[in-house]
C-alpha cells in the first residue's frame, strides 16, 4: 500500500522528487521512504538519478529516450538533397569540429548548418548561423616553381632535408617549410614557401631547371608565409616556434633599420565580413549594425 | 666693470646652454609619453569597438550599437576590401621596425611604411599589382574586376618577386593554388585587385578570386605585406565547392 502511494507521487512528479519531498509527502521518516524506495529501485519502477549532491527519484520510463531518439530522427529529415543542392545540419557542440564526409564545421556556436554542393548557393539556416564557418574539408596545395640567378647554386631544402622527390610529412619534420638558397651570392637571398596553418598535409620538392617547392595543408586555418629574404635557409628554423605559437611572424626574418617609424593596431574578423570603407580622427560617433540580409556582415559607418 | 660684464655673460651661457640641454634630455621622454598615451588611446578605441562588434555576434539580424569615439592621434581606417579595422599612428617610435604583437584580437605592427600600387613592373606593357615596403616586392597579374571576371591562371599569376636589399628577382616564378591537388582547381575564371591602394601605408594585400568553373570550386586568396615585413602571408577562405 505505501509503496504504491510511493509510485503515485512519484509518477505525478515530472522531474523527480528528494527523499525529504516523499518523506513530507507520504508522512512517513526519511528512513522508512529510503526503504521503500530502494525496494522500487530494485523492482525498477523508481529510477534514482543524481543532480550536483541531490538524489531525485522518479518514475523509471524506458519511452522518454524512445521519443528522444524518435525526434532526432524527425530532426534529421532536415537533410535536404536535391540534384542542385544539398544541406546538411550540424548540431554544434561548444567550438568543437563536426565533419561529414564532404564538410567540416569548425569553432563555432551555431545550432545547424549546411553549406550546397553547388558553387552558386550557400545555404545557411539556424539561430546563430553567422558564427559558422562552413568550408570545404579539404587540402590547400600551394607550388612555387623557381631559380635564384640560375639553379647553379641553389639548394632547397625541407626543414634540413635536401633529398628530392620524397612526400615529407608532419611525423618526419621538425620545421615545416620548403625553403631555396644561394649561398655564393653575396647575402644568401632565401626564398621559400613556410607552414603557418592549422594541419600539415606533405611538403615535397623537386628540381630540374628550377626547384619546385610545394607545400599542402588543411583548408581550415590554412596560412602560408612566403619569405623573401636573405641569410640562407636556417634563418627559417630560428622562427617556426614563433609561427607555430602566434600563426604569423611577430617580426622580419631581419630587421630592417628604417628610421621613420609608425604603428599600425588592426582588429579583423576571419569569420566575419566588415563592410564599409573610409577613414576618419578626431571625435566622432560610428554606427555598427549587423546586416539583415546576411548574418556574416557587419556594416559599419561614421554617424 | 668689465668683470661684472663677463660674470653676467658667463650666467647667460650657463643658464641658456643648461636649459638647452634640461630640454634636450627632456623632450624625448616627454615625446615617449605622448606616444605612449597615444598609443593606449588607440587600443582601447579598438577594444571598444571590438567589444561592440562581439556583442553585435550573439544579436540578431539587424542589430545595432552605436560608439563614440575619439582618434585624437592617427586616423581610424575602416577597410571592408581587406576586412579590418584599423588606426594607424604615424611618426611613432615605440618599438622596432617590423616588430608585431598579437594583444587579443587586435594586431600591432609596427615599421616604416610600404606601397600598395598598380604599375607595369615587369614592362610587358600589362598592369600589375605592386606590394612594395623597404626590403621586398612582390607584383601579380591584374586580371579583370570584381565585375568582370577573365581567365585566371594561379601558375603563371606572380609576376616578380624581389629582394631588394639584395637586389635579387625572381621573375616569373612558376606557381600554383590546388585545392584537393586537382590540377583543374589552379585554373578558372575571375580577378585580382589591390585591397588598398597609396604610398606610405601600414600594410595592404592582393587579392585573388578564382571560379575553377571546370572542377566546380571557387575560392580567394590573399597575399599580405605590412611595413618592413620580408614576407608575403598567403591564406585562402571562402572555398566552396568540389
Amino acid at each position: 500500500m505505501t509503496t504504491e502511494r510511493i509510485l503515485d507521487i512519484v509518477e505525478n512528479s515530472s522531474y523527480g522528487l528528494t527523499v525529504e519531498e516523499l518523506s513530507s509527502k507520504m508522512r512517513i521518516n526519511e528512513k522508512s521512504t529510503l526503504l521503500f524506495l530502494d525496494k522500487l529501485i530494485a523492482e525498477k519502477k523508481v529510477k534514482k538519478t543524481k543532480a550536483g549532491s541531490i538524489f531525485f527519484y522518479r518514475k523509471f520510463v524506458i519511452f522518454i529516450p524512445i521519443v528522444m531518439i524518435f525526434l532526432m530522427g524527425a530532426a534529421s529529415a532536415q537533410d535536404m538533397n536535391s540534384t542542385s543542392f544539398k544541406i546538411i545540419p550540424v548540431l554544434d557542440s561548444a567550438g568543437t569540429r563536426a565533419q561529414s564526409d564532404t564538410y567540416v564545421l569548425f569553432g563555432s556556436v551555431g545550432q545547424i548548418s549546411g553549406t550546397t554542393t553547388s558553387v552558386s548557393f550557400n545555404l545557411c539556416s539556424g539561430f546563430m548561423c553567422n558564427f559558422i564557418e562552413l568550408i570545404l574539408h579539404g587540402k590547400i596545395t600551394f607550388l612555387l616553381e623557381f631559380n635564384i640567378s640560375g639553379n647553379t647554386n641553389d639548394t632547397a631544402f625541407v626543414d634540413n632535408y635536401t633529398q628530392t622527390a620524397r612526400q615529407y610529412t608532419a611525423s618526419d619534420l621538425s620545421n615545416y617549410y620548403a625553403c631555396l638558397q644561394d649561398v655564393n651570392i653575396t647575402g644568401s637571398p632565401t626564398f621559400g614557401i613556410i607552414y603557418a596553418g592549422s594541419t600539415l598535409n606533405y611538403i615535397n620538392i623537386s628540381s630540374g631547371n628550377s626547384f619546385v617547392l610545394r607545400l599542402s595543408q588543411d583548408i581550415p586555418g590554412n596560412k602560408f608565409i612566403l619569405p623573401i629574404t636573405s641569410g640562407n635557409c636556417t634563418v627559417i628554423n630560428t622562427r617556426t616556434a614563433e609561427i607555430a605559437q602566434y600563426g604569423t611572424l611577430l617580426q622580419p626574418f631581419v630587421l630592417a633599420n628604417e628610421a621613420i617609424n609608425a604603428i599600425e593596431l588592426a582588429l579583423s574578423y576571419p569569420s566575419v565580413q566588415i563592410v564599409g570603407s573610409f577613414d576618419k580622427s578626431g571625435a566622432f560617433g560610428l554606427i555598427f549594425e549587423k546586416n539583415e540580409t546576411n548574418e556574416n556582415q557587419i556594416i559599419v559607418k561614421p554617424v | 666693470m668689465k668683470g661684472d660684464l663677463i660674470s653676467g655673460v658667463v650666467a647667460i651661457v650657463i643658464v641658456v646652454s643648461s636649459t638647452i640641454l634640461v630640454l634636450n634630455t627632456i623632450n624625448p621622454f616627454v615625446q615617449e609619453s605622448q606616444d605612449f598615451q597615444a598609443f593606449n588611446e588607440a587600443e582601447q578605441t579598438l577594444k571598444s569597438i571590438d567589444a561592440a562588434i562581439n556583442q553585435l555576434f550573439v544579436e540578431a539580424p539587424g542589430a545595432r550599437r552605436t560608439l563614440d569615439v575619439n582618434v585624437r592621434s592617427g586616423r581610424l581606417v575602416v577597410s571592408g576590401a581587406e576586412n579590418k579595422i584599423k588606426i594607424r599612428l604615424e611618426n611613432t617610435n615605440l618599438f622596432s621596425s617590423g616588430v608585431r604583437k598579437q594583444e587579443g584580437n587586435i594586431l600591432i605592427s609596427s615599421g616604416a611604411a610600404m606601397s600598395a600600387y598598380e604599375s607595369d613592373i615587369d614592362g610587358d606593357g600589362n598592369t600589375d599589382l605592386v606590394l612594395e615596403n623597404g626590403v621586398m616586392l612582390f607584383a601579380v597579374k591584374k586580371l579583370g574586376t570584381p565585375s568582370s571576371h577573365v581567365v585566371a591562371n594561379t601558375t603563371d599569376m606572380i609576376v616578380l618577386m624581389r629582394n631588394k636589399a639584395l637586389d635579387i628577382n625572381v621573375s616569373y616564378p612558376r606557381s600554383g593554388v590546388f585545392i584537393n591537388d586537382k590540377q583543374n582547381t589552379a585554373y578558372g575564371v575571375g580577378y585580382t585587385e589591390l585591397t588598398k591602394f597609396g604610398i606610405n601605408i601600414a600594410s595592404s594585400s592582393i587579392h585573388l578570386y578564382v571560379n575553377a568553373t571546370q572542377a566546380n570550386v571557387a575560392y580567394d586568396v590573399s597575399f599580405s605585406l605590412g611595413a618592413s615585413q620580408d614576407f608575403i602571408e598567403m591564406h585562402a577562405t571562402r572555398v566552396v565547392g568540389a
